[in-house]
């Protein structure tokens, strides 16, 4: 039996009360060309999922079909067993579903604390309110302060995010989703682009942040995924390769032609 | 990295630029009258506030519209025929401002999901309409000839037929439009709208519905364009078919560029430098066409942030 069908949801059965965040059958067609086929998924809650494939398998594009940014042709998607796939991003995020970018995604004109404190505010009735003066969003400073010191900017609060270095912009874009309060985050390749160093210091972050949440993250690093990942999913062609823990996965034969291959040699 | 770090040290700094800023341009404004002729100085107001306004969509929310001058100009001729049936001053500049709101609300709402120049091109598209309504609309419009000839009956002993005391009425008004303007930008609100300028996904990723805010910028800013429209009315005592024509949508983007954007100021310090050269460039033998539009191009080639944007570079550095 194959990790895949282990895992895949009973069919039929009513919701999974510990499912997280369940796809099912989903599909994405871009003008013929199918970015995700038929991707039935299901991330328990509480754990580290990581999300892995090569190059152009779809990672992204499930991502973005998780989180809202892009519809499904068809299936579903569930956040705690209640459909989201119909909602905009922005109403996702206020069900508890918040993630980050691969591409670092901060507001390059605002001091890093200002990024927070805007990310912070979105949950208040503040920004409606063109006739509040900006000092009121000081009551939300120390939430703010708190962040910093959890992703590790707090000597930097006062740089222009613009200004940043690579890997202190993916600590902020970190901290700007979970300043949401998440209860399932999604992160796109944390970690690309780094040296060791900042690897490092990447997994660490995501470990702590994970205390009481669940975390799925698409990752080309394979020491950052065997390191984190309760389970895994590859994905090849947009399909769903295979479902498992680490060494469910790196066993499987079909991953090992597909993508750890090179691993699996050594 | 060469990054500067921006200290609380920098932030006193910023602040005391600003304030002395908005010291020196308001004792400007206070003797403004003195300096050069009182139709000219409301001129500089009613344009400044219109730059001010724009720029609260253009700089603020990164939407470039093209089609201004359908609320400054709508405005425009609702307040002159609201003049021209005997309403008052301030009855007038009122309705001219709330007709724009008006206006605004099918225009802003077929448009801000759009960006880019679908955007500039659909505001553009709208502000022809209300062009073509002005000009075929001759019962309340005038038509070619516009609206000239109405009252500006007295307001509390203050004699409107004096191009000086219209002038200072006019500079509570701006005063009030750029307060609006100020604590807008400067707000909750103006954080998020500048966030999902910086970056819609991510605003979106953190709860902003984007098209809200940029729906909401739209609207202000098309009230404070309205209000400065009805400023130009009531300073004039005439409105031409102008006020609605593409080339006055222009003449907004070329101020407000010219001045530098996300200054707040800025853009009315843009207006103000148009108008004199402008008026300068008259009386000379030199094509006002040409010189302006020479202007424009070294600006924007030379100094991207503007005048006030350039200045205020120098300031920080020092």
């Amino acid at each position: 039996m194959t990790a895949q069908t282990r895992l895949a949801p009973p069919t039929g059965a009513a919701h999974n009360p510990t499912m997280a965040l369940e796809a099912r059958n989903l599909v994405k067609d871009f003008r013929g060309f199918r970015a995700t086929n038929d991707v039935t998924l299901a991330i328990h809650e509480g754990e580290i999922h990581a999300i892995i494939g090569p190059n152009g398998a779809g990672k992204t594009t499930l991502f973005n079909l998780l989180s809202g940014f892009l519809k499904p042709t068809s299936g579903e998607v569930r956040l705690f067993g209640e459909r989201i796939d119909t909602l905009p991003p922005h109403r996702i995020v206020r069900r508890g579903l918040s993630r980050s970018f691969q591409i670092s995604s901060v507001f390059p004109t605002m001091t890093v604390r200002e990024n927070l404190l805007v990310a912070l505010q979105s949950r208040s009735a503040l920004p409606g309110q063109f006739w509040t003066p900006l000092s009121r969003l000081e009551k939300l400073g120390p939430q703010a302060d708190a962040i910093l010191a959890d992703v590790g900017l707090a000597d930097s609060h006062a740089r222009l995010a613009a200004d940043l270095g690579h890997g202190e912009k993916r600590q902020l874009e970190i901290g700007i989703s979970l300043t949401q309060d998440p209860r399932v985050l999604l992160l796109d390749e944390p970690t690309s682009g780094m040296g060791s160093e900042g690897v490092a210091r990447v997994i660490a972050l995501v470990r702590q942040v994970a205390r009481g949440r669940t975390v799925v993250l698409v990752e080309h690093n394979m020491s950052v995924v065997s390191e984190l990942a309760d389970r895994i999913t590859v994905l090849q062609y947009g399909a769903l390769l295979a479902s498992g823990s680490y060494e469910e996965v790196r066993k499987d034969p079909r991953v090992i032609e597909a993508y750890l291959g090179d691993e699996a040699d050594e | 990295m060469t990054a500067i770090p921006r200290t609380a040290a920098r932030n006193d700094r910023e602040r005391t630029i600003r304030a002395g800023w908005m010291i020196g341009l308001g004792i400007l404004l206070l003797i403004l009258p003195r300096l050069i002729y009182p139709v000219l100085a409301l001129d500089i107001l009613a344009w400044g506030l219109f730059a001010v306004a724009f720029d609260l969509l253009f700089g603020f929310s990164g939407l470039l519209s093209f089609g201004h001058a359908a609320f400054w100009g709508g405005s425009a001729y609702v307040t002159a025929y609201l003049l021209s049936n005997g309403q008052s001053v301030p009855v007038a500049m009122l309705g001219g401002t709330l007709s724009a709101l008006v206006l605004a609300v099918p225009i802003a709402y077929l448009s801000v999901r759009s960006a880019g120049i679908y955007f500039s091109m659909i505001t553009l598209a709208f502000a022809q309409m209300v062009y073509f309504v002005a000009l075929q609309w001759t019962d309340v419009t005038g038509g070619e000839n516009g609206l000239q000839g109405f009252d500006r009956p007295s307001l509390f002993g203050l004699d409107f037929s004096d191009s000086v005391t219209r002038y200072y009425f006019c500079l509570a008004v701006f005063a009030l439009g750029f307060y609006i303007a100020y604590r807008t930008v400067r707000s909750p609100f103006g954080q998020a709208q500048q966030a999902v300028r910086d970056n819609e996904q991510r605003a979106q990723s953190i709860g902003y519905n984007p098209v809200r805010f940029k729906f909401t910028a739209f609207l202000i800013s098309a009230g404070l364009a309205g209000l400065a429209g009805s400023m130009y009315t009531f300073g004039h005592g005439v409105v031409s078919l102008d006020v609605t024509k593409w080339t006055t949508s222009g003449e907004v983007v070329m101020m407000t560029l010219l001045g530098g954007t996300t200054t707040l100021f800025g853009p009315a310090v843009g207006a103000g430098l148009v108008l004199l050269l402008r008026d300068q460039l008259t009386t000379s033998s030199l094509p006002v066409g040409i010189v302006t539009g020479l202007v424009f191009v070294v600006t924007v080639l030379f100094f991207r942030s503007g005048v006030v944007g350039t200045v205020q570079g120098w300031l920080r550095r020092r």
